[in-house]
């Protein structure tokens, strides 16, 4: 008895870390849908709040069967986060203008909001891509152009591209969208 | 009484019968045609008559290209047919149409009352007291299409509470809201605002000045590869390229006899859809009650608003037709 209150004890701050919060968005505002497609080998959806902020935090993990992984996050309180982070795993070690194109826009499809774009995502990215003077083996960080966005709140959009060499992970490809907020 | 029609008139519209009467009676009280028409019969019936002369109004008096002969509740149609006429007139108007009775001759738009409220000369941006003067810096090109706005909804002027935030000012104010709540302001910023709270918070121990200097030299790292920490936050170049504009509701509101929310919504809205407002966001439900646009200076000349509109404008606002 003595053991499981101190264990209690123990759990229990790490249970009560975060608060109950007041939020636009709910524990229930994402559906965990079964991510479809011949090259998925396994997935996992994860529930968390995030330790800065008290968001809720609904994460899914695939793993291709080309060995490559993708993590989706959804993170929402206030306001919306979409967040697409693409690991590649094996060699070709680099993605190109096109494949970053190609796993965005796949990644896209699993956000919950979806702003209207006055030009296609993927003709937006390829433009920022051509304007910042794209070099695959160069980790960059660039925004998206939000005038080229239609929605009735607050949109920031970007993409950052890690190319590297030395760690497990060969390249990381990160797709990100906030909508809402300041 | 609301003022106003509450579904479609004309072409393929619903076509309510109270709705029908005032569309007739607002045509009818009409008489600045360049090509006359016959008055309508008010009967509430939309008839081909009817669908003709609200086509010969889009033609003749707004310049539409291509005229589909329906009305939409403050759609752009029903803007400019009561742009002149005060909430008080209208009102009587729509009494008028839905009691037959006869419509006072002194309320007509004639080719002379149009002539002497043409142009945009009667109708003023201001900016709120709270905006600094070193901040009143919108372009007279973006002042001119929020006073088409204005004179579309049948208002007389629009109060700007908001413009541009230098880096210096945004970091200071999200380190001051950090001090106080550090987790709500996460909640309340996207990727590159945390960005900045993270600097905050990993320089807790340091001087505000230090933190301060630490944390504009991250937001201009951002804008650097075109991230914005929040909509106003931009330097004084960025801004002369892209004008940032808050129109306050209440401000606007309380300067105004004259106030119509949901047809300044539309105009501001129709003003975006045809590429002289780049971004616009409806903010008037959230908590800082203001319309958000962002408008390019000189992107696109207003050609629609030639001497065929009723507008009159004389000439084009940057010089260059079409």
């Amino acid at each position: 008895m003595k053991k499981l209150f101190i264990f209690l004890l123990l759990i229990l701050p790490a249970a009560c870390g975060a608060e109950d919060i007041n939020c636009k968005y709910n524990d229930s505002f994402i559906e965990e849908t079964t991510p479809t497609g011949s090259n998925i080998h396994s997935f996992e959806w994860e529930k968390q709040r995030d330790l800065d902020s008290d968001e809720y935090v609904n994460k899914l993990k695939i793993v291709y069967k080309n060995h490559n992984t993708a993590e989706i996050i959804h993170k929402y309180c206030d306001m919306y986060n979409f967040e697409y982070i693409y690991f590649v795993n094996k060699n070709p070690n680099t993605l190109s203008e096109i494949d970053i194109v190609k796993y965005i826009a796949e990644g896209f499809k699993q956000s919950e909001l979806k702003p209207e774009f006055r030009i296609k995502l993927d003709k937006i990215i390829l433009q920022a891509l051509n304007r910042h003077g794209y070099d695959a083996k160069t980790p960059f960080s660039i925004g998206l152009p939000i005038d080229q966005i239609i929605y009735n709140d607050t949109v920031e959009y970007g993409i950052e591209y890690m190319p590297d060499k030395s760690g497990p992970t060969a390249s990381t490809l990160i797709f990100y969208m906030s909508i809402g907020g300041e | 009484m609301t003022i106003g029609i509450i579904q479609s008139v004309g072409v393929n519209g619903v076509n309510q019968k109270k709705d029908v009467r005032i569309i007739q009676t607002y045509l009818n009280s009409f008489t600045a045609w360049k090509k006359k028409i016959k008055p309508l019969k008010v009967d509430g019936y939309a008839g081909e008559k009817t669908d003709d002369a609200i086509k010969q109004f889009q033609l003749q008096a707004i310049g539409m290209k291509r005229p589909d002969g329906r009305i939409e509740p403050n759609g752009k149609t029903f803007r400019y047919l009561t742009m002149y006429y005060d909430q008080d007139q209208q009102r009587t108007l729509e009494v008028a149409a839905l009691k037959n009775n006869k419509v006072p001759k002194n309320i007509a738009i004639t080719n002379k009352s149009i002539a002497s409220l043409a142009g945009l000369h009667d109708f003023t941006v201001s900016y709120k007291n709270s905006v600094k003067k070193s901040r009143r810096i919108v372009s007279e090109y973006a002042l001119s299409i929020i006073k088409i706005a204005v004179k579309e909804s049948g208002m007389k002027t629009a109060v700007i509470t908001s413009t541009l935030r230098t880096p210096e000012e945004q970091a200071s104010i999200m380190l001051k809201n950090a001090k106080t709540d550090l987790k709500k302001q996460y909640r309340l910023y996207g990727r590159n605002g945390d960005a900045v709270l993270k600097i905050y918070d990993n320089n807790k121990s340091k001087i505000d000045s230090e933190i301060l200097k630490l944390m504009v030299d991250k937001i201009n790292d951002l804008e650097k590869t075109a991230r914005r920490v929040s909509n106003h936050c931009i330097s004084i170049d960025g801004y002369k390229k892209k004008n940032i504009i808050d129109i306050g509701l209440n401000s606007t509101r309380n300067a105004n006899k004259s106030f119509n929310s949901d047809k300044f919504t539309r105009a501001l809205k129709d003003l975006s859809k045809e590429g002289y407002i780049d971004r616009f966001i409806d903010e008037t439900k959230k908590s800082n009650q203001c319309w958000h646009i962002e408008i390019t200076p000189n992107k696109k000349s207003l050609s629609s608003y030639n001497k065929n509109s009723i507008l009159n404008q004389k000439k084009f606002i940057n010089g260059n037709p079409g």
